[in-house]
């Protein structure tokens, strides 16, 4: 069962922060989950819901240098989002590079706050993923890893040779590809990596998530259809036994979690 | 059976989430029909407390039988005069032009009935006439509207009609419609509504300037 979730992209601009945002409004359960903004080249989300900064990403990370017991570990994220209407948390990242890299990097060297065992899940928008940046130190924190990327050649390309070395640093790491008409088989071929879901263009979801328009039934358009889909699974605890990682003749099988389905459904 | 059930869940998933763009102009418009409408219940309601009413003024002192002129009326405005017999000011245009039935006095407001058009005066059976009266031969405190009674001296030796008393002069009842004293020698210009059938008499005998008036009581206050 998930309880921490990054989600990340390796290059282009496929989404990673409304889908990010999606996946935690439609979290299932009583608690939901938390939304962490941390991405180091400057948040969006408080600029789209006109939110002010503080509380955020920069306050989160200057408290968990102090937090020591686990209890208020568990409730640093938390103590630092501020709620959207509706009702879910966020924990917004300031919108420059400069002040947000500064945080992701603190936060990066205290990530103890993002592993509460109780309360929501925490999602995490990482934005891009760079090695050996203290986005990737951060990534490493997540229970699971979601890699968001657009179905075309390039990024398909360099997500096969980023994948041996992703697949060692998460524990679980699976694709959600955006758009496309290639099937999740050959993707999950051809890359090397399993696939958990595929996301289409929404423009109405997408608009929805920043706040732009209101919907009477959001959940039945395709982002955040696509998005419960994927945080059910998660969820679940399932997310690599029941997704589509290539017929068995996978060139490399994805990175097992032990027992997945019964850890998850006990 | 659990696939099915997972897909309609899936259909409805709970969404943590409100988009707020247009329902904000909506709200926003919302607001302000509201402010409008409330602003017009408070513009109603102010409307209704100073709900007074322009009536016509004398601006002097008015005869019996002054034919309204536009000058002889101010417009004052009053509260609570719906009971009232009033003339609104928006009568104004066919008050003037008529006839005041009763005197009124300065500042006064004119009764609903004080007036009647010109045809109506004098009233049926009546007849006015005019007289010039000599010092001693009216009370100085007379006013207009006073019922009086004229005395013709009989030294002509007229004694048709009229009611004859002790003195040989005769006396008719009659109501004083005006009242001008001249500036020089204290002559006083009246004009009396008589009787009809009198009015020769008193006419004559006002020529002759055998004529008196004596004021006596009112025939309503017996």
């Amino acid at each position: 069962m998930a309880r921490t979730v990054a989600v990340f992209s390796l290059g282009g601009a496929p989404g990673v922060t409304t889908f990010a945002m999606a996946l935690a409004s439609v979290w299932p359960g009583k608690a939901g989950a938390v939304l962490l903004e941390a991405d180091a080249a400057g948040g969006d989300i408080a600029a789209w819901r006109r939110l002010p900064t503080s509380p955020g990403l920069v306050d989160l990370a200057a408290a968990a240098r102090h937090e020591q017991t686990p209890g208020a570990q568990a409730l640093a994220l938390l103590a630092h989002a501020q709620t959207l209407p509706g009702g879910l948390p966020v924990c917004v990242a300031p919108a420059t590079a400069e002040r947000a890299g500064g945080a992701v990097r603190l936060l990066s060297q205290h990530p103890r706050v993002l592993a509460a065992r109780t309360g929501p899940a925490a999602v995490m928008d990482l934005g891009r993923l760079v090695p050996r940046s203290p986005t990737a130190q951060l990534a490493v924190a997540a229970d699971t890893a979601v890699l968001l990327v657009h179905d075309d050649l390039a990024q398909l390309r360099r997500v096969k040779e980023a994948a041996a070395a992703l697949a060692a640093g998460f524990g679980e790491l699976g694709l959600v590809v955006r758009d496309g008409r290639d099937s999740d088989t050959e993707i999950a071929q051809a890359v090397e990596l399993p696939v958990w879901g595929r996301v289409p263009t929404d423009a109405k979801g997408a608009a929805f998530v920043r706040g732009e328009r209101a919907g009477r039934r959001p959940g039945r358009w395709p982002l955040l259809n696509a998005a419960a889909a994927l945080a059910r699974r998660l969820a679940d605890g399932g997310a690599t036994a029941s997704a589509v990682a290539g017929p068995p003749a996978a060139v490399v099988p994805p990175a097992a979690p032990p027992a997945p389905t019964a850890t998850g459904r006990a | 059976m659990t696939d099915r059930r997972d897909r309609s869940t899936a259909s409805q998933a709970q969404v943590r989430l409100l988009g707020t763009g247009p329902r904000r102009w909506r709200w926003l418009g919302f607001g302000a029909a509201l402010m409008a409408v409330g602003g017009l219940i408070a513009a109603t309601a102010v409307g209704r407390l100073d709900d007074r009413q322009g009536v016509l003024v004398a601006t002097g002192d008015l005869p019996a039988g002054h034919v309204v002129a536009a000058e002889d009326l101010k417009v004052a405005d009053i509260g609570g005069a719906d009971g009232l017999s009033v003339i609104p000011d928006d009568r104004l245009e066919e008050t003037v032009g008529q006839i005041l039935n009763v005197p009124v006095s300065e500042g006064s407001v004119l009764p609903n009935t004080a007036l009647g058009p010109k045809a109506a005066y004098p009233g049926a059976g009546e007849a006015v006439v005019g007289a010039a009266l000599a010092p001693g031969r009216f009370p100085a405190s007379v006013r207009p509207g006073a019922q009086v009674s004229v005395v013709i001296s009989s030294d002509s030796g007229t004694d048709t009609g009229g009611a004859q008393d002790g003195s040989g002069g005769q006396a008719f009842g009659a109501r004083l419609q005006s009242f001008e004293e001249a500036e020089d020698g204290g002559v006083a210009l009246v004009e009396l509504v008589v009787d009809a059938g009198d009015a020769a008499q008193v006419a004559s005998a006002a020529a002759a300037e055998r004529i008196s008036v004596v004021q006596v009581r009112a025939r309503g206050g017996d």
